[in-house]
C-alpha cells in the first residue's frame, strides 16, 4: 500500500465522517418526557352521525363555528383556532336554535409549535348551562339563511344594549343585576378552566355573531357560509391572580366560517365534541 | 519476550518493596518530585455566585507530587506520577463532624496522573509499546495544541491549564526510518474534561437584591425563540417564581467498543523542521448543550408562588479530526521559532431542544441546530524568540479556544502573548502573560514574579485577572457572552506559591 492509496482511504473515511452522525436534543427530551398520546378526535375512519333527515332548515344539525383568531397573552400575537360546537334545530318560532356542546381551542405561537398558555377548557357545568340557553338565529321569511349582530352572552342578562354595553369587571360586578351565576357553581359569572397558567377564571363573555348568506347544498346535508364574530371577555375573579386579565381575542375575517351538517335525531353533543374534525372534514368550501 | 515483560511487571508490582532494598534495584529507580504550597485570594466581589461576596481566600492548598521511574533494564520502564493534595479548608459543618473524621477538617485527595509500563525495542528494534494510565500531548505549539485530543484538560484549576485528565490507553510506536515515527493509540473509554468550579454559573439564573428573577442565561436557540421563552416568564411577577438551582446532567456515551477513541500520528523530523500528520476519532471532551426542560408547578407550601425547575443535559459529540502540526527554527531569521497547528474537525451534528411545561402540560417547545455537521477549522500559529539572555517572547494566534466546537457560540479568535524577563543571574523572573479574545475583547492577564531563593526552591507571587463584562450584550443571544468576562470563566485572584523541586 503506497502513500497515495493511504491518502485516498483517509480522505474517503474523513469525508464520510461527518455524515449521518446526529444527536437530536428534542428527541432526547421526548425520551425523557414522553408526550401523552392524543385522544383520537375522530379524524380518521367513518363516524356515525345517525340517519340524517333534513328538509330545508328542518331537522337536526351539527354546527361548527370556526373562528380564526389571534391572542396575545405575552404581547406577541399567536394564532388561535377557536371552534364553538352546537347542535341546532329549527324551532316552532321560526328560529334556528343553537345549543352549545363544547369549545375546542388550539394555540400556535409559531410554525410547528403549540402551547397551553391562555388555553381554556369548558367545565361540564358551564356546558350544561349554555346548552339550556340556546343562541337563536332568526330565519328570514325569504327562505335564505343569514343574520347579523346576534349576541351570545355568558353570565349576562337584561343588558340595555347587548351588543355594546361595557362588560362588568372584577371591580364593579358586585351588585350588578346584569351578572348572574349561570352555571350555578356559586362563583360569580361562569367558571372557565384555564390550562396555563393553571387555574379557574370567573368571568362574563360576549360573542357577537353575524352569519352571512349561507349556502344549502342540494342534498340538504350542508349549510355553510362566512361568519363574522367579535369576542369580549372580562374576569370577575380567579383562583390564580395571573388569570385576572384575559388576553384580548382578535378575530381574523379571513378563514372564519360557519358549517352546519345534517345529523340523525339521536346524535349527541358528546359525539360531536369527540368527532367534530371528521364530521366537518368534507364540508363544502 | 512476553515472559520477560511479565517478569518485569511482577517485579514492579509484587517484588518492588523487597527489591528496592537491594542495591541493584535502587540503581534502577529514579525519583523526582515537588512540594508546593499555594494560597490564593479573591481580589474582587462581583464574579462569584452571589454579588458582593469576595475578598476572601479561594485556595489554601498543599501538594506533594512524586514522579518515579523504574528501569529494570534498557528495554523496560515503569512510570508512576502521583499527587497527594490537601485542600486546606474545613468541611465539617457540625460539632460531631469535628470528632468524626480528621479528613473533614483537613480534606485531601490522592491522584495518580500516570501509571504505565513501556517497552522499547521489543520484540523488534523498531517497535515500542506502552500500556496503562497515561497523559499524552500531541502537537507543536505551547499549551494551545489543537491536534492534542487524547487526554482532555483538567481545568478544575484554570491556572494549571497544562494539567490533563489521565486515561487508560494502549500505544504502539513504530520507527520505519530515522526521520519517521508512526504512533497509534487506542483509548477504550471516553473521559470528559474537568471544568472549573465556576462553570455551573454558565447556567445560573440571576436574581435581584430581593431574590426575584432578573434574567437567565440564553439557551442555544434563535434570538426570537429565546425572546418568546423569556416572554413566558415575563408575563408573570418575577417575585412569584421560585427558580431552583438549574440541574445540568451529563448525557454520557456508553462503554461500548464503538465509543472508544483512536489516534494515529505520523511524525517527520528533519534538520530544522519537525512536522506531524494526525488523525483522531472520539468525542469532543467539553460539554455541548443538548436539551433543557423548564417545569413550572404551583407551590403547595407558598400560595401564589410558582416553583420552576430547570433540568438540562449536556453531551459530548463525536468527531473525527485530521491534523497537521509543525515546528520550525528559521536560521534565516535570527533562529526564530515558528510553530503551527491545524485541525480540521468533522463533527457530529447536535440539535438542541427545549420544552417548557406547566405541570404536565407542554406550553412551549423550540429546537435549533447547535452544532452543524459542517467541518470547521481550529488552528494555532505562533513564534517565539529569545532576544537577549534576559528577555524571551512568545506570541500566538488561536482560532478556537479549548472548549469551542462551532456550536451556537461559534469559534472565536485569540491572541496569546508571554514575555519573560530575567534579572539578577536568573534568580528573579518576571513573566507577563495574557490572552485576548479578539472578537469580544474580553481578556485574562497573568503577571507573575518568581524568586529562585536557592536552586530547587522558589517563591512565586502573581495574579490571574479576568477582564470583560459579566453580562451578555444581548440576553437573548447565546453567542453574546464574553469569553473571559462571563462569571463561568472564574474569579480574579492573587496568589502566593512556594515550591520545592527535587
Amino acid at each position: 500500500m503506497n502513500f497515495r492509496t493511504l491518502g485516498l482511504i483517509s480522505s474517503l473515511s474523513l469525508a464520510a465522517a461527518g455524515c449521518g452522525l446526529h444527536s437530536d436534543g428534542l428527541a432526547r427530551l421526548e425520551e425523557l418526557y414522553p408526550t401523552p398520546q392524543p385522544v383520537d378526535a375522530g379524524t380518521g375512519g367513518p363516524v356515525d352521525i345517525g340517519t340524517p333527515m333534513c328538509s330545508g332548515y328542518g331537522g337536526k344539525w351539527a354546527v361548527r363555528l370556526y373562528q380564526d383568531t389571534s391572542i396575545s397573552p405575552l404581547g406577541t400575537p399567536w394564532k388561535m383556532t377557536l371552534i364553538d360546537l352546537f347542535l341546532a334545530e329549527k324551532s316552532a318560532a321560526g328560529t334556528m336554535d343553537l345549543r352549545f356542546c363544547n369549545q375546542d381551542v388550539t394555540i400556535t405561537p409559531g410554525p410547528g409549535q403549540s402551547t397551553n398558555l391562555g388555553k381554556a377548557q369548558v367545565p361540564a357545568g358551564l356546558k350544561a348551562a349554555l346548552f339550556q340557553a340556546p343562541l337563536s338565529v332568526p330565519l328570514p321569511s325569504d327562505g335564505t339563511f343569514h343574520a347579523a349582530d346576534l349576541p351570545w352572552l355568558w353570565a349576562l342578562q337584561n343588558l340595555t344594549d347587548p351588543l355594546n354595553d361595557p362588560l362588568p369587571s372584577k371591580d364593579n360586578y358586585m351588585g350588578d343585576p346584569h351578572v348572574f351565576d349561570q352555571d350555578g357553581d356559586t362563583q360569580p359569572g361562569v367558571t372557565l378552566n384555564i390550562l396555563s397558567p393553571l387555574g379557574d377564571r370567573y368571568m362574563v363573555r360576549r360573542a357577537v355573531f353575524s352569519f352571512e348568506l349561507g349556502k344549502l347544498t342540494l342534498d340538504n346535508q350542508w349549510l355553510t357560509g362566512v361568519l363574522k364574530s367579535r369576542i369580549d371577555e372580562s374576569a370577575l375573579g380567579a383562583t390564580n391572580q395571573l388569570l385576572l386579565t384575559p388576553a384580548p381575542i382578535t378575530v381574523n375575517a379571513a378563514g372564519t366560517l360557519y358549517q352546519f351538517r345534517c345529523v340523525g335525531q339521536t346524535y349527541t353533543c358528546e359525539a360531536l365534541a369527540r368527532d367534530h374534525q371528521a364530521v366537518f372534514k368534507d364540508a363544502p368550501k | 519476550m512476553l515472559r520477560r515483560v511479565l517478569f518485569a511487571l511482577c517485579a514492579l508490582f509484587v517484588l518492588l518493596p523487597s527489591a528496592a532494598r537491594a542495591e541493584g534495584w535502587l540503581d534502577m529507580i529514579s525519583l523526582s518530585g515537588l512540594l508546593e504550597t499555594d494560597v490564593r485570594f479573591n481580589v474582587e466581589d462581583y464574579r462569584g455566585p452571589v454579588e458582593g461576596e469576595g475578598y476572601n481566600f479561594a485556595i489554601n492548598r498543599n501538594d506533594a507530587i512524586l514522579h518515579a521511574e523504574i528501569r529494570p533494564h534498557d528495554s523496560l520502564v515503569a512510570v508512576f506520577d502521583g499527587r497527594l493534595r490537601f485542600y486546606g479548608f474545613n468541611t465539617a459543618d457540625d460539632l460531631p463532624g469535628l470528632s468524626r473524621d480528621r479528613n473533614q477538617v483537613d480534606p485531601f485527595s490522592v491522584q495518580v496522573d500516570q501509571a504505565y509500563v513501556a517497552t522499547r525495542g521489543l520484540p523488534w528494534s523498531w517497535l515500542d509499546l506502552k500500556a496503562g494510565r497515561m497523559v499524552q500531548t500531541w502537537g507543536s505549539a505551547d499549551v494551545f495544541n489543537q491536534v492534542d485530543l487524547l487526554n482532555p484538560h483538567d481545568f478544575y484549576d484554570p491556572m494549571d491549564y497544562v494539567r490533563k485528565v489521565p486515561n487508560q490507553m494502549f500505544e504502539v510506536d513504530v520507527y520505519p526510518a530515522d526521520w519517521l515515527t508512526l504512533t497509534a493509540v487506542w483509548i477504550p473509554v471516553f473521559k470528559p474534561a474537568l471544568l472549573p468550579p465556576s462553570a455551573p454559573l454558565g447556567f445560573a439564573v440571576e436574581t435581584d437584591a430581593n431574590g426575584c428573577l432578573s434574567s437567565f442565561p440564553a439557551p442555544p436557540l434563535s434570538v426570537e425563540d429565546n425572546q418568546a421563552l423569556a416572554d413566558l416568564f415575563a408575563s408573570v411577577d418575577p417575585c412569584s417564581l421560585n427558580f431552583a438551582t438549574p440541574q445540568v446532567n451529563l448525557y454520557m456515551p456508553k462503554y461500548t467498543f464503538a465509543d472508544s477513541q483512536v489516534g494515529a500520528r505520523a511524525k517527520f523530523s528533519f534538520e530544522t523542521i519537525d512536522f506531524a500528520l494526525t488523525y483522531y476519532y472520539g468525542r469532543f471532551p467539553y460539554p455541548i448543550a443538548y436539551n433543557a426542560a423548564a417545569v413550572a408547578n404551583p407551590s403547595t407550601t407558598q400560595p401564589g408562588k410558582v416553583n420552576v425547575d430547570y433540568v438540562a443535559e449536556v453531551m459530548y459529540p463525536r468527531m473525527q479530526v485530521a491534523g497537521l502540526d509543525f515546528s520550525y527554527t528559521a536560521p534565516w531569521l535570527f533562529d526564530v521559532g515558528i510553530v503551527g497547528e491545524l485541525a480540521v474537525i468533522f463533527p457530529e451534528q447536535v440539535t438542541f431542544g427545549l420544552r417548557a411545561y406547566q405541570g404536565d402540560a407542554k406550553i412551549y417547545e423550540a429546537t435549533s441546530v447547535n452544532v452543524p455537521s459542517t467541518p470547521f477549522i481550529k488552528a494555532t500559529f505562533g513564534m517565539d524568540y529569545t532576544f537577549t539572555k534576559w528577555l524571551y517572547v512568545n506570541a500566538m494566534y488561536l482560532r478556537g479556544f479549548f472548549d469551542e466546537f462551532n456550536d451556537a457560540y461559534g469559534v472565536h479568535n485569540y491572541v496569546v502573548a508571554t514575555a519573560e524577563l530575567k534579572f539578577r543571574s536568573d534568580s528573579l523572573k518576571l513573566r507577563l502573560a495574557g490572552i485576548l479574545n479578539v472578537d469580544d475583547l474580553s481578556n485574562v492577564a497573568n503577571p507573575q514574579l518568581t524568586w529562585v531563593i536557592t536552586p530547587g526552591l522558589e517563591a512565586l507571587v502573581g495574579a490571574f485577572i479576568f477582564g470583560g463584562k459579566t453580562t451578555p450584550s444581548n440576553t437573548y443571544d447565546y453567542a453574546a457572552r464574553e469569553k473571559f468576562g462571563q462569571k463561568a470563566a472564574g474569579r480574579s485572584f492573587a496568589y502566593l506559591k512556594v515550591r520545592f523541586t527535587f
